[in-house]
């Protein structure tokens, strides 16, 4: 029997299936989101309690192998005189706000004229130039260093840096080879985790520095002033939505300061403390 | 923090915009690259591809007849064939979470039918009439971390026969 040889068509849509890849890309995408937003959850949180477990004094030895050596002596008499000043303002707030014997606070003064304050693992807590020329009396200055010292005492540092390394590391892991574009996805939920609990983080080292202030001055009038510095300074600046801030906004932070002098009765005005005279030369009074 | 949010918000727009380019522009090119498939697959019919080796006695109502000694030749068609950015985004979330990947399946498909196509024609132009134990070979051209472009090259290649028409 001769065979007979054809080369039909062949229908179209058998090893191509229908499909709408649109579709699929949202499914696909929203499911990644939400495996991202709760692993990530459980990772940063996971990974700020095992930090926030390991004794001060592991955190301040790790501190000094990168911090301190990244940071410069001070290099002119002024800036000397001027640290110390502000290390003797941290020694007198540190006593009601400082329980463990190994947490040491130690305060580095930036010649700098940004407007900020910082606090890094191992108690080391920086505060600007910029910032010190904005402070009209101690008291307002005060609040601004019990707030770094609050971060320190509630190891938020410590929690940020374990939980941020655990995310980064199984991000890595999972997404390394992964396109760019993913990489925006991912990281986008976790910033967002991130600033979150930073915002947390700096409501909780609000109230524990009003605690400090009330404590070492019998008050906490003045402590709202760094709230209107940065209120004021921003203003003219478009600030982008909330949840992308890793602040509370400022008017918040001001009404919460007189809620919390309400709700435990802390007096709102009394004596102010002018600044001492090295710090008043700062601010160029 | 206002860094950051510039940061971030231009890595999703470059990435938003990287999806619609590649999802409009892949679909343009690959309706295009079908279309012209489905032309030339018309074009060629009339040269058979079988995947058999052995060349069966032909009725000569095909128009053909075997001769006791056809002459035969190696054919091949040859084609790279690239998949766009918003497709490559879609299978890699697809291979996270597994099933079938829908969005390289018409990769695949237009890849082998060029493929055969080119096959066809080369077979053409040597007089051929038919080609006999036709078989793929397919290739990944970007291998590895996968932040390249995928990129996939088929061979199709077999025997083809050329019977004088009688």
């Amino acid at each position: 029997m001769a065979v007979k040889l054809r080369n039909p068509r062949v229908p179209e849509g058998i090893n191509v299936s229908r499909h709408s890849a649109v579709r699929d890309l949202f499914l696909l995408t929203g499911g990644l989101l939400a495996f991202v937003a709760i692993l990530g959850i459980a990772l940063f949180w996971f990974g700020g309690v095992i930090m926030r477990q390991l004794p001060v004094r592991w955190e301040n030895a790790l501190a000094d192998a990168v911090v301190v050596r990244a940071v410069d002596a001070p290099e002119t008499a002024e800036a000397r005189t001027i640290t110390a000043e502000l290390q003797a303002l941290a020694d007198r707030l540190s006593p009601s706000m400082v329980a463990d014997e190994e947490t040491r606070i130690q305060v580095h003064y930036l010649d700098s004229d940004i407007i900020n304050a910082f606090a890094t693992l191992g108690g080391h807590v920086f505060i600007a130039r910029g910032l010190i020329e904005r402070m009209p009396n101690e008291n307002a200055l005060a609040m601004v260093m019990a707030h770094e010292i609050g971060h320190v005492v509630e190891r938020h540092p410590a929690s940020a840096t374990g939980g941020g390394l655990l995310v980064t590391a199984l991000w890595s892991l999972i997404f390394g080879g992964s396109p760019d574009g993913l990489s925006a996805l991912v990281t986008g939920p976790d910033a967002l985790l991130v600033t979150g609990f930073s915002r947390a983080a700096e409501r909780e080292a609000d109230l524990r520095a009003l605690d400090a202030l009330a404590r070492t001055y019998g008050h906490v009038g003045g402590a709202d002033h760094i709230f209107t510095v940065f209120r004021d300074e921003l203003a003219a600046m478009p600030l982008p939505p909330q949840i992308l801030s890793t602040h509370p906004l400022s008017a918040d932070r001001i009404a919460a300061v007189a809620i919390g002098a309400a709700q435990a009765g802390w007096p709102t005005t009394g004596p102010i403390t002018p600044l001492s005279p090295q710090l008043a030369a700062v601010a160029g009074r | 923090m206002s860094i950051f949010y510039s940061s971030f918000v231009w890595q999703i727009g470059v990435f938003v915009v990287l999806i619609v380019i590649g999802f409009g522009f892949g679909r343009w090119a690959e309706r295009r690259h079908y279309a012209d498939i489905r032309r030339r697959e018309e074009d060629f019919r009339s040269i058979v591809v079988v995947t058999s080796k052995i060349v069966p006695a032909m009725s000569s109502a095909d128009g053909l007849h075997v001769t006791t000694s056809p002459q035969t030749a190696l054919v091949k068609g040859n084609v790279v064939v690239s998949v766009d950015y918003f497709k490559r985004f879609v299978a890699f979330l697809r291979m996270l979470f597994g099933g079938r990947v829908h969005t390289f399946e018409s990769l695949i498909d237009r890849g082998r039918r060029e493929a055969v196509l080119r096959l066809q024609q080369e077979a053409w132009r040597i007089g051929g009439t038919a080609v006999f134990g036709m078989r793929f070979e397919t290739s990944s051209i970007t291998k590895g971390s996968g932040r390249g472009m995928i990129s996939v090259e088929v061979l199709a290649y077999g025997t083809a026969v050329i019977v004088p028409r009688g």
